[in-house]
């Protein structure tokens, strides 16, 4: 593995249960440490698949990933203690209050006593829901729920955070909370990987993205030199549409 | 243990934030056994304790229609009826008023049915003595004469009882016809000794019934509404836990929170031991609250108190395996069912068909043969048989370890294939 590289994707394949077409195929990619690295892709692409695969909620039909050195096969409870989670769905007890499901989260992940209560009270600070956590999460705004569910994925300090659309259906006022937060993240030195539909956002916060689609890696650079490379293309999104087409995907 | 300690608090604050839940886990199984016990206890006294009211007409007015009534009087079970309005009823009056359900049973004792059977008693007895020569003639009148008690019997008589007052009836002829042969034999024999000698015709009853229970105890429990009702509907209420244990679980996939758990370190097995172990308390918790409503508050309304038994050990074993059993139903109904409808009306059905078949809604041994025969295939069969022995026969733990070990091996088959399910689906 090299020394930069904190993720490594290697041929990596997945079939799923009745499907002849793999959703994920043959791909392989390298994540270097310390970036916001973007997975992007239309839907169906295989980003939530890889992304489901890395954080050890099913293995791979073939090929191998190596995060942090270590392989996804056989050393899932050490990467487990490494990653954080931000799913897509709002991955809560509605009936519980914010700051009872962070404790028991807290709990899952080791976390206890005075520890666990300033860290909750610290990152509730940090997404401006300090005020709120004595509220049950079902009765929350689309945006607080989105809030509480990134710091639920941070709050025992993962290496590296994997956000499968973090932001979607969220408010501009919380959905550029959550941006200046990973800002915020990634200046600590966690390794974000950040995969969305939203290209402005994955244009102006990543520094380096790759672009998949039917599984397979369609291209891989900086934004920046992705735009330039094509050369009728003004933005990510513009790239993003002439690599994988205008076609509606369901 | 930190995670196992934080996976039983997470799942007490869902239970207790769930009110419809609580109200389906513990309020209604205590109004439930309230409701059946008062139910059914009152539909027991109506067939045990009301005597059934009987019309007899007694042309005879001799011996045999008063051993007859008085045997059926001393019974304790027939309320007999001879007059209306101090008019002694007709034997027309008799049929149509058992016809008209005034009254369930009608018997008719005909004209002269004692002198009938002293006539037969005495042709039997010289019939004998001609046989063996001690008189020389044959008896002119050998002919014995019939006797014909007429009984009428509303259609809604239960079996047993049209049974028991037949035999009742037969019984008293035929030791009023043996009395009387034997006094006739005491007579004609008194004639054939000297002067000053008597043949004692004392009949003395030879034949002694004792009834009892079978069980060691002495003391009488009697199978009433409340020691059938109060563990069926625990049982019921336990396996009812299918329902929020399913949801639970389905809920967690849906939302999101089973991809968290499995993110996370340490093995998910933890976590689901935590929710296990709630759902234990839940189900320990109904036990105690049905034992309450046993104790305390079925006394209250008038009928007897619970009884449950000695072997407070064999007890505690069989509620934690049942328990056990019903969370492990819940859990394999929650890992396959993909839907809250599909777990919820298909987890209820099982629930009430196993009940049905087990005996929790009607003891088993009023059901008919074919149904009894499957009860055996029903957890709560085995459950429910076994608070039975230990609550009125007076069994041990040694007495229902068959049945027990039935039980827990249906709890892990469930754990089984829910693992081997969830498995099964992970894999390719």
């Amino acid at each position: 593995m090299s020394e930069n590289n904190i993720i490594e994707i290697k041929d990596l394949t997945k079939f799923y249960r009745g499907n002849d077409e793999p959703a994920v195929d043959h791909l392989s990619l390298n994540i270097e440490a310390h970036q916001i690295y973007g997975l992007l892709g239309p839907n169906g692409a295989g980003k939530t698949t890889t992304i489901s695969i890395l954080c050890g909620l099913f293995p791979p039909s073939h090929g191998t990933a190596r995060i942090d050195g270590h392989s996804i096969k056989t050393e899932k409870e050490k990467i487990k203690r490494l990653i954080g989670v931000v799913p897509q769905e709002i991955a809560l007890y509605p009936t519980l209050t914010a700051r009872e499901n962070l404790r028991f989260i807290g709990g899952m992940y080791g976390l206890h006593g005075t520890e666990l209560r300033s860290r909750i009270t610290e990152c509730l600070k940090l997404v401006g829901l300090a005020d709120k956590a004595g509220r049950k999460v079902g009765s929350y705004s689309g945006g607080m729920k989105r809030r509480i569910n990134l710091i639920a994925g941070i709050l025992h300090k993962p290496k590296i955070l994997f956000l499968d659309e973090p932001t979607v259906g969220v408010d501009v006022q919380s959905r550029n909370m959550i941006t200046e937060y990973l800002r915020h993240l990634h200046a600590q030195g966690t390794t974000i990987i950040y995969s969305s539909h939203y290209l402005e956002e994955a244009e102006s916060l990543c520094s380096k993205v790759t672009i998949i689609d039917s599984g397979k890696v369609i291209a891989t650079d900086t934004p920046s030199n992705l735009i330039q490379q094509q050369a009728s293309c003004r933005n990510l999104e513009e790239v993003f549409l002439k690599l994988t087409g205008k076609d509606i995907r369901d | 243990m930190r995670r196992f300690f934080a996976s039983i608090i997470k799942e007490m604050l869902l239970i207790l934030r769930d009110k419809a839940g609580m109200v389906l886990l513990f309020l209604m199984p205590v109004a439930l056994v309230f409701i059946m016990v008062v139910i059914q206890d009152a539909a027991i006294n109506t067939l045990n304790d009301n005597k059934i009211p009987v019309v007899m007409v007694d042309r005879d007015r001799d011996t045999l229609s008063y051993k007859i009534t008085q045997g059926i009087r001393e019974s304790g079970n027939f309320d007999i009826v001879q007059t209306i309005d101090g008019d002694t009823i007709t034997p027309e009056q008799a049929q149509r008023l058992v016809a008209e359900g005034k009254f369930q049973i009608g018997i008719i004792l005909p004209v002269g049915a004692s002198d009938t059977l002293r006539s037969n008693a005495k042709t039997v007895v010289k019939k004998s003595f001609y046989e063996i020569g001690i008189i020389p003639e044959v008896p002119s009148d050998t002919i014995y004469d019939s006797i014909n008690i007429q009984i009428f019997f509303d259609p809604s008589l239960r079996a047993a009882s049209k049974t028991a007052i037949s035999a009742m009836i037969a019984e008293y002829a035929v030791r009023t016809e043996a009395h009387m042969v034997y006094k006739t034999y005491a007579e004609v024999l008194t004639m054939l000794l000297p002067e000053g000698k008597e043949f004692k015709s004392d009949y003395p009853e030879v034949i002694n019934y004792t009834e009892s229970y079978a069980t060691e105890n002495l003391t009488t429990i009697q199978p009433n509404a409340v020691q059938h009702n109060i563990p069926s509907w625990t049982l019921f209420a336990m396996f009812f836990i299918v329902i929020p244990l399913s949801s639970s679980l389905i809920k967690e996939k849906e939302d999101g929170s089973y991809l968290r758990l499995v993110t996370m370190p340490g093995s998910y097995s933890t976590i689901f031991l935590g929710k296990i172990f709630v759902y234990l308390l839940v189900a320990l918790i109904q036990f105690a609250l049905m034992m309450l409503v046993g104790f305390y508050l079925v006394p209250m309304m008038g009928m007897p108190m619970l009884v449950i038994g000695q072997d407070y050990l064999a007890l505690a074993t069989l509620v934690l395996s049942s328990a056990l059993a019903a969370i492990g139903f819940g859990v394999m109904i929650g890992t396959i069912a993909t839907t809250h409808q599909q777990a919820s009306s298909f987890g209820s059905i099982i629930v009430m068909i196993l009940a049905a078949i087990g005996g929790l809604f009607m003891p088993s041994y009023m059901m008919p043969a074919s149904v009894r025969h499957i009860s055996d295939f029903s957890p709560m069969y085995w459950a429910h048989e076994s608070f039975q022995d230990l609550f009125i026969r007076d069994a041990h733990l040694a007495d229902i370890a068959p049945r027990l070990l039935k039980i827990l091996i249906f709890a892990a088959v469930c754990y089984l294939i829910a693992f081997a399910y969830k498995k099964f689906r992970k894999v390719r």
